[in-house]
């Protein structure tokens, strides 16, 4: 089985600051991790490759030091990594970045699947996966928590907010992934090491085959932003601090009668 | 303010087309809804849909099954915007619809808009920190819309619409049902409730539950959590999770328990009337968002609360 993960690169968020004025992020002192969901794309990856053979590419789109994040998923067990990385993608929304994955899914493949993290952390539009499938053509499944092939093709449950739906399709097929059963194992000092020698190949727009310019970037992304603003922060409230809790909780059931709040 | 000329509304669920319905009207002069099956037309129509467009049920086996239809159906008609319900199998289809059309989705939003003949959204971004205003280009705008941010608009018998057949169009290519096992047990709307108490990791273990559905059951009130409730630890299903990627809320009282305030929880819930916030944290953030505060243990302060509100 022929695997290509998506990783992202993003923002920590338990750091993450936004400025006061512009409501934009200041991203100076801020420290980038792979996307957590993308690990759980990534770990599923290893398994399949695991119990069915195959190999699994690592592929991301970012500036040059998303290399970092491809390092971690060599250290993770990637056999491949490859870093789409050029000034001219900056800016892209979903679509675009969809667009450029489907394209490095066509020049890297044939692929059996190819696997997202369920949405990222600082964009959480889960858009990404289903765009790639569209762009591809393929079949695609959201959500999957647990993948199996069989003789009739792959069976893939997904959890859905109703409960889990099981269904089997056929390859080639976009998955994203859950955690469920797809918690990211550490990496060895072993993988570290060698991760560190690996090779990651690195495509510009130049090398990146069948790149439409006029999809790519803030020109070829559908989405704009307008503005951006910090929410405003209302009148604080009454804090009650009685001798004790429960002299406390007897003066909020006072004020809260008095206020006919409940 | 000028309206786009016209709305398509989605939902794999049709009960939830009222709220998209109410959205759609806000910006737009024509509303369609897109059913799949009979069974619901008046109602939809009734709720503020001016067309119900109908795929013929039994198609498909999954709602995926119908974006190529629904795909053409936006070729032919060209609304000039349409609206998803957010949920696991609408962010699907959403993307698709979109990429289909060559544009992006616009996720999550928090507010629709019409500014200069072209559909605006506001959203949180990280976690809830900032809001960002976002168009996006094309001819149609495709918009996710979550739970609980419209209210579905009363329904009006004498409203008049019609129903048109849409042909089913065959998917290239499918994934198919082997079988779907329904979550057991309850199902929530946090979103349509009255009185909610959230809980978060203040509680020390799943046991201590009782008391915080205790008090709930005193008020009246529907139980909601924050992310590691139910995504960390599982204590609670994701149904009842607030925050910025769960349920927006918008009930009459909030009681915040055990939980410090993070941006991307309170965002889900500071739309409520009056929040009570109960923290043994002084400096927590929640105390900022709070219209009353009790500093003090969570587990004397709820059940001697929970004793007094029973009165």
């Amino acid at each position: 089985m022929k695997i290509m993960v998506c990783v992202k690169q993003v923002p920590d968020t338990e750091m993450i600051k936004v400025d006061p004025v512009t409501g934009s992020l200041i991203r100076d002192g801020v420290p980038s991790i792979i996307n957590p969901f993308d690990l759980n794309a990534l770990e599923a990856a290893l398994q399949l490759r695991g119990e069915y053979g195959g190999s699994v590419a690592a592929v991301c789109m970012g500036p040059p030091q998303a290399e970092e994040a491809l390092r971690d998923c060599l250290a993770m067990g990637a056999d491949s990594a490859v870093l789409i990385s050029d000034r001219v993608f900056k800016d892209s929304d979903t679509l675009a970045t969809s667009h450029v994955l489907s394209l490095a899914a066509r020049q890297f493949g044939p692929f059996d699947l190819v696997l997202c993290g369920k949405h990222s952390l600082d964009g959480e539009t889960g858009q990404v996966g289903p765009q790639i499938a569209e762009f591809l053509g393929w079949n695609q499944v959201t959500y999957a928590s647990c993948m199996r092939q069989t003789a009739d093709g792959l069976v893939i449950d997904r959890e859905m907010e109703g409960g889990v739906e099981r269904v089997l399709t056929q390859t080639p097929v976009v998955c994203t992934v859950t955690k469920t059963h797809y918690e990211p194992r550490k990496a060895t000092m072993k993988g570290k090491l060698a991760a560190k020698k690996a090779p990651i190949e690195i495509l510009s727009s130049q090398t990146l085959q069948g790149l439409d310019l006029g999809r790519i970037g803030l020109v070829g992304s559908p989405t704009s932003v307008t503005r951006s603003f910090v929410p405003p922060v209302g009148e604080p409230g009454v804090i009650i601090k009685e001798a004790t809790d429960a002299l406390s909780a007897a003066k909020l059931a006072e004020l809260l009668a008095q206020a006919e709040a409940i | 303010m000028a309206k786009l000329k016209s709305v398509f509304i989605l939902s794999e669920n049709p009960a939830a087309l009222g709220q998209l319905a109410a959205a759609a009207r806000e910006i737009g002069e024509s509303v369609s809804a897109v059913l799949i099956g009979r069974g619901q037309e008046k109602q939809v129509i009734e709720g503020g849909a001016d067309r119900v467009y109908l795929l013929p049920e039994g198609q498909g086996q999954i709602v995926e099954d119908y974006v190529p239809s629904i795909q053409k159906l936006i070729a032919d008609e060209k609304p000039q915007a349409v609206l998803v319900r957010t949920s696991r199998k609408g962010r699907l289809i959403a993307g698709r619809l979109a990429a289909a059309s060559g544009t992006s989705v616009l996720a999550d939003t928090s507010r629709l808009w019409v500014e200069n003949d072209s559909l605006h959204s506001a959203r949180m971004v990280y976690g809830g920190a900032a809001i960002r205003v976002e168009r996006a280009k094309g001819p149609v705008t495709v918009a996710l819309v979550g739970d609980g941010l419209y209210e579905p608009l009363k329904p009006d018998a004498g409203r008049k619409g019609d129903v048109v057949e849409v042909p089913f169009v065959q998917p290239a290519r499918r994934a198919t049902l082997v079988e779907s096992r329904p979550k057991g047990g309850e199902s929530v709307n946090l979103a349509a409730a009255k009185k909610i108490v959230c809980i978060g990791r203040g509680l020390a273990k799943q046991e201590d539950l009782s008391l915080i559905e205790d008090l709930a059951k005193t008020l009246g009130a529907e139980v909601g959590c924050t992310r590691p409730i139910t995504e960390g630890v599982n204590w609670l299903p994701r149904e009842r999770y607030i925050g910025v990627s769960g349920v927006m809320v918008k009930p009459d009282v909030a009681f915040v328990i055990g939980i410090s305030g993070q941006i991307q929880f309170t965002v889900g819930v500071n739309t409520a009337r009056t929040i009570i916030a109960i923290n043994n944290d002084k400096n927590a953030p929640i105390f900022k968002s709070a219209d009353y505060g009790i500093v003090g243990d969570l587990y004397t302060v709820v059940p001697a609360l929970a004793d007094k509100l029973k009165g």
